[in-house]
């Protein structure tokens, strides 16, 4: 999981069940809208590592979406980069 | 139907994530440039590392050790389907190997210079280098000012001519967002080159 892979929520806001760790809890109603794992380990104190499963045991229930940045091909995909590029230019 | 999933139509499609790597020696100004740009605040995470120790241990085996490396990171939304983060390099040449995760999928890297001690950012300059990554040598200018001629900074790091080095005021956004312009456009000029 990326530090930049986006984490963002799939439940209704507070229907994540009552008595999942505090942490997990924090972690879904942070991810609307999307947050990336780097940034959710930041705001809630947490090193990266303990996010990565927290999110990862979300995925798998259902409860979180993971997306994959793909930078591996983006970083180098000419449409993306002359978007990156415009998208700097404009700040 | 009573469901606690939302309706996935309604939920956007997550925005594409670019990464740029801001390097360099401890303390040259990483934060600031990053904290210039960004939305956010900087951000500082703790990320756990498992390296292979160098030396040999007590026990006098070769074994691996934890360590937790602190490194910063902002983000600049580009509009609704776009969000560029910019991650700081640890600043300790000990703790290079974190950069393999930072620079995995990296649109390239800003090397940023501190003239007065350019030999720590050699290392930031070998890594890009070695692995092909497009980057570019900003030098930071101490209090607005320019100490040194980007020429000389190109030779006493011996960047091949194709590297952009900018001099770079660290506190100021136009300067910040030029050094990225530069980076990304050198990066491209790399990725057109590569789809011929």
């Amino acid at each position: 999981m990326a530090l930049e892979a986006g984490v963002r929520a799939l439940t209704e806001p507070g229907a994540y069940p009552p008595g999942a760790p505090p942490e997990s809890q924090r972690i879904v109603e942070l991810c609307r809208p999307t947050t990336s794992v780097a940034e959710v380990a930041a705001r809630l104190f947490l090193p990266v590592g303990v996010v990565r499963v927290l999110v990862d045991d979300l995925a798998t229930a259902g409860v979180v979406a993971v997306d994959d940045p793909h930078t591996v091909e983006s970083a180098t995909d000419v449409r993306l980069l002359e978007r990156l590029l415009d998208g700097i230019r404009a700040l | 139907m009573a469901s606690a999933l939302f309706d996935h139509a309604r939920v956007p499609a997550a925005p594409v994530a670019m990464k740029i790597v801001v390097a360099g020696g401890f303390a040259v100004g990483k934060t600031t440039l990053i904290g210039s740009i960004s939305e956010i605040e900087p951000l500082r995470t703790e990320a756990e590392m498992t390296v292979e120790s160098l030396g040999v241990d007590r026990s006098g085996q070769v074994g691996k050790t934890g360590t937790t490396v602190a490194m910063d990171f902002g983000r600049i939304t580009l509009g609704p389907d776009m969000v560029l983060y910019l991650f700081g390099t640890p600043g300790q040449d000990r703790f290079w190997f974190l950069w393999d995760e930072l620079v995995r999928g990296a649109v390239g890297g800003v090397v940023l210079v501190d003239t007065r001690r350019v030999a720590e950012c050699f290392a930031a300059v070998d890594y890009f280098e070695a692995l092909g990554i497009p980057f570019v040598v900003a030098v930071n200018m101490f209090d607005g000012v320019a100490t040194h001629h980007p020429r000389a900074v190109r030779e006493a790091l011996a960047v091949p001519a194709n590297i952009p080095i900018v001099l770079c005021d660290v506190r100021r956004k136009t300067h910040v967002q030029e050094t990225l312009v530069l980076l990304v456009e050198s990066a491209l000029r790399n990725a057109q080159r590569a789809a011929v």
